[in-house]
């Protein structure tokens, strides 16, 4: 995709991505006069959709060395809050094939619905990860979703989880709006005393995120967000978010969406370091006046973490928070 | 062993009170006042030099002073550069804020202070240099001290500065990722702040949100052709030469100037003082800013019933929003005295 995995440099904190084994897919196109960017190259995507069905398929039937098993036993009530788990899904991208997909359909056509959160870890969601490499939820992340396992791990011990809803980032404002009812609707329906809404990527989507955290609070449906932040690479900028309200009190800060990182040279790299320069990504550039650009003469980089493959990490893989300096 | 450069007013300089506040500059390479105190709490550096300096001097004479203190300073080597404490004091604390800056800019070496939350220096230079937290009297000066070596050692020996609560700084404004311990992973912290918020046990956000209070939106007016009006501007036109002495940017105070009589803002007469714009086309036509002639047809047209014969001038650039706020206030109380019903509010 159209980002950069630091694997062994400083970067490689940053994501939980850093420290797994990759299969990575390259290619190229044969006819040189098309264009070789990688942004919303949709032979580049599918290529890579379909090697992993074929790695897929050659463990088909074979039962895996380690396995876990996650239950909801039916009928089984107590006592204990509600808690209900609303993943914001990746859903604005007008052009189809982008977006992320639950069960084959672009989440861009979806009004929230209900899911068991079995039905995301046995793989009915799969990312779209478009554009933005440092704010997307790769498949691979809704597979492993850690925010799931965890509050499965509560479950019947501190709490009721009781179920997933996805939100959309509405490519309107009415389908924000609708999206934002639709999510406290359900959640109240069930019976929630509290929600944990989890944020991939920030920008638009901010606006979605505090329309349901208003709605849900407004229900009486206690809150906690989990997203990232953008104080513009000086850090300065306020507000961090493109919205913000003062009804959002428990917010978990996953870090910054655009902190600079100075990556020094790699010995081995797997990609094309020179479309750096040639398609500078979200969170690269040609020319910046304080920076320079993005790819120095001896190789290292000057890139922040809009580039950096799953740093935002909201689905709970994070170790990244922000703090005033 | 490095070498720090230390700043203080006349008072702790062992010069004098109040009848010593006008004291030009000086340089001593012995240790006064505070100096030996804090001297005596660092590891990896050392003072070498004390500079001191009148209150009222640099109040007085900003830009002359900070030149002097340049010019000793240009004749040694540093590797750090300390002012203060200052606790609650109004023109040393601001002095303590305006020549750390001021030997940060321009020597490129590290500087930090010390004040209380309230004196002025604060919200004028936290965004540009380290202030310390402290007491608000001299009797804080012991806490003060060690809190003061404590962060000049992580310089002299080279430590991480850490967030600002972490370290008892005022917050520059700067928003900055960092990496946790490995078990503070997202999901953990989610699920332990739910916890606390079902339970109604305190806990604290990880991104507070401040949000500006927000000024009722009052009623509209019924009957224009009747209605007092009054012009307000934050785009800095004035007289040239700027009689009132408003800042070009972060403004503190406003100033009111009558129209022309025949309406008409000419060139060579008004300026644009406004620090955040190219102000040529505002200074070709300040009109563009203050719509005199507009306002004044308006009037004549009988679309509004009075016009205010004077408008209300500062800058908005980088205003901060508690000046704002009061400037708003005493504007706010101004027109009521005038019983104006309705404000045309003008920006850059």
């Amino acid at each position: 995709m159209e980002g950069i995995l630091d694997m062994d440099g400083p970067g490689a904190r940053l994501s939980n991505l850093g420290n797994r084994l990759h299969l990575c897919f390259t290619a190229e196109n044969t006819d040189p006069t098309v264009d070789q960017g990688q942004h919303m190259n949709l032979n580049f995507r599918m290529g890579a959709m379909l090697l992993a069905e074929y790695i897929g398929r050659t463990v088909r039937g074979q039962i895996p060395d380690e396995y876990e098993v996650y239950e909801m036993v039916e009928g089984e009530e107590s006592e204990l809050p509600k808690v209900v788990l609303v993943m914001q899904l990746n859903s604005f991208y007008e052009t189809l094939g982008f977006d992320d997909t639950f069960y084959g359909t672009d989440a861009m056509f979806m009004t929230p619905p209900l899911v068991h959160p079995n039905e995301v870890l046995d793989g009915a969601v799969c990312s779209g990860s478009i554009c933005i490499a440092g704010q997307r939820a790769y498949t691979y992340d809704y597979q492993n979703y850690p925010m799931i396992k965890r509050l499965y791990r509560e479950h019947g011990r501190t709490l009721n989880f009781a179920g997933v809803i996805f939100a959309i980032v509405g490519p309107t404002l009415d389908k924000k709006e609708r999206g934002a009812i639709r999510v406290a609707e359900t959640a109240k329906l069930l019976g929630c005393d509290a929600a944990l809404v989890v944020q991939p990527a920030d920008g638009n989507g901010d606006i979605d995120l505090f329309k349901m955290i208003k709605n849900l609070e407004a229900k009486g449906i206690k809150t906690v967000a989990v997203g990232d932040e953008n104080s513009g690479m000086d850090g300065r900028t306020y507000p961090t978010k493109a919205m913000l309200d003062p009804c959002c009190d428990a917010y978990v800060s996953c870090g910054m969406t655009c902190q600079v990182y100075e990556l020094p040279p790699m010995e081995r790299i797997i990609g094309d370091l020179e479309s750096v320069m040639r398609d500078p990504y979200p969170g690269t550039w040609a020319e910046n006046a304080t920076y320079g650009p993005s790819l120095r003469e001896d190789g290292s980089l000057v890139v922040d973490t809009h580039v950096i493959i799953g740093n935002n990490g909201a689905f709970g893989w994070s170790r990244k928070t922000c703090k005033d300096f | 062993m490095k070498k720090v450069v230390y700043y203080m007013n006349q008072f702790y300089g062992g010069i004098g009170g109040e009848d010593k506040a006008g004291c030009e500059p000086f340089i001593q390479d012995t240790l006064t006042g505070p100096g030996t105190a804090l001297n005596g709490q660092l590891n990896g550096g050392t003072i070498t030099h004390t500079i001191v300096c009148g209150d009222d001097y640099m109040n007085e004479h900003p830009e002359e002073a900070v030149e002097k203190i340049s010019g000793f300073l240009k004749g040694i080597e540093f590797d750090l550069f300390i002012a203060g404490p200052a606790f609650f004091a109004g023109r040393y604390g601001v002095n303590c804020g305006r020549i750390c800056k001021y030997v940060q800019e321009k020597f490129q070496v590290p500087a930090f202070t010390c004040m209380y939350e309230e004196a002025p220096g604060v919200e004028m230079f936290r965004r540009d240099v380290y202030i310390l937290r402290c007491g608000n009297s001299a009797a804080a000066m012991r806490k003060a001290l060690k809190s003061m070596s404590a962060f000049a050692n992580k310089f002299l020996n080279g430590e991480e500065i850490l967030w600002a609560d972490a370290e008892g700084y005022f917050s520059r404004g700067i928003r900055q990722q960092i990496i946790l311990p490995e078990d503070q992973t997202a999901d953990n912290r989610a699920v332990d702040m739910l916890l606390k918020k079902i339970h109604g046990e305190p806990f604290q956000t990880e991104m507070p949100i401040e949000m500006p209070e927000r000024a009722p939106v009052p009623p509209a007016v019924r009957d224009m052709s009747s209605a007092r009006v009054a012009f307000v501007s934050t785009g800095g036109i004035v007289p040239i030469g700027n009689p009132d002495k408003i800042k070009t940017a972060a403004a503190i105070s406003f100033a009111t100037y009558e129209y022309p009589e025949d309406g008409v803002m000419r060139p060579g007469e008004w300026e644009s003082i406004h620090g955040g714009y190219d102000q040529k086309y505002a200074d070709a036509n300040p009109m563009t800013h203050i719509p005199a002639d507009a306002l004044r047809r308006a009037e004549r047209e009988g679309k509004m019933g009075w016009l205010l014969p004077y408008y209300f001038s500062t800058t908005g650039n980088l205003t901060s929003l508690t000046n704002a706020v009061k400037m708003a206030k005493e504007i706010g109380d101004r027109l009521r005295e005038e019983n104006i019903q309705a404000v045309i509010l003008g920006s850059a």
